[in-house]
């Protein structure tokens, strides 16, 4: 993860680095705020291949000893993988009946963008299968039937519905 | 509410012993599965699916309606999860009533709202080893 090498607006003599697979914690992102990005810094040897980025800010001055050196927000300079991570949320989807045989699963998590509805998370499905394409699919949010308008959030999981077929 | 595989008899006939109080009338439903051919193929076997706690909540819906709609005392159902074989009982809905109206009216209710709201799915399993899925008549 290169958190951006022209990420220099921190005026400081000292340099910190911080591990390419620890530093960007992606929980702790803002999404609600793109601009920024919550980070843990770490101080690291030059031997361990990590990235030296940041100056040292107030923010951090103290904690220049030992590993751990504190989180704080710094300004957004993103990779596209890091951009994809402000910008699209994962979303579980379930599936039952014979969604499982056109789907070839019982559930897999879905990407889509930040801000999509059930109605976006609809159309994709039924894009990536063209099975689903004759089906009147119901979806459950929280083991809620919800209209195509509600918005979806990071993490939820969803089911995926055929039309009922008991007794 | 649900059971694995074909409801037995023992639940068949514990439904309709017990009496709750003020019931007059007693409406039982017996869904069995039926000897179906598709693309001449007989069917085996269905095998039951659900999303059990919406089904809970949408059946515990479904008879509060009852309640409401149509004055019955009280009503359960049963469904089957898993395989169950052609005769084979696999729904099973008992509704108490004063009288035998309400039981009527609230039986045939709470079958049909089931069947159309209740999230069961059935893979009917034929003879050469394919299978087809369910699909209500409403």
């Amino acid at each position: 993860m290169n958190y951006g090498s022209k990420a220099t607006t921190f005026s400081s003599k000292k340099t910190y680095f911080f591990k390419r697979s620890i530093t960007i914690q992606h929980l702790f992102m803002p999404l609600s705020e793109p601009l920024f990005a919550r980070v843990v810094f770490c101080r690291a040897s030059p031997s361990n291949r990590s990235v030296p980025v940041l100056k040292k800010t107030a923010i951090f001055a103290k904690q220049n000893s030992g590993e751990f050196l504190g989180t704080g927000l710094v300004p957004a300079i993103r990779t596209r993988r890091q951009s994809a991570c402000l910008f699209e949320m994962k979303v579980h989807v379930n599936y039952y009946g014979l969604l499982t045989d056109a789907a070839s699963c019982s559930s897999e998590v879905v990407t889509l963008k930040n801000g999509s509805t059930l109605q976006n998370l609809q159309e994709q499905l039924r894009a990536k299968y063209s099975e689903f394409a004759p089906i009147t699919l119901a979806f459950f949010v929280a083991n809620k039937r919800c209209p195509a308008n509600v918005p979806l959030k990071e993490g939820q999981v969803i089911d995926c519905m055929p039309p009922f077929a008991g007794g | 509410m649900f059971i694995e595989g074909p409801i037995s008899d023992s639940i068949l006939g514990a439904a309709t012993a017990v009496a709750k109080e003020g019931c007059g009338a007693q409406t039982i439903f017996v869904g069995r599965i039926r000897p179906d051919r598709m693309e001449n193929q007989q069917v085996q076997c269905i095998e039951f699916t659900s999303q059990t706690a919406i089904a809970e909540q949408v059946t515990r819906e479904i008879i509060e309606e009852g309640k409401q709609k149509f004055g019955i005392i009280s009503a359960e159902v049963w469904h089957s999860l898993g395989k169950v074989y052609v005769g084979q009982p696999c729904f099973l809905v008992v509704v108490h009533g004063h009288h035998r109206n309400e039981a009527y009216q609230g039986l045939e209710y709470i079958v049909n709202e089931f069947k159309h709201r209740s999230p069961v799915f059935g893979k009917e399993l034929l003879e050469d080893g394919t299978h087809s899925w369910k699909k209500n008549r409403h």
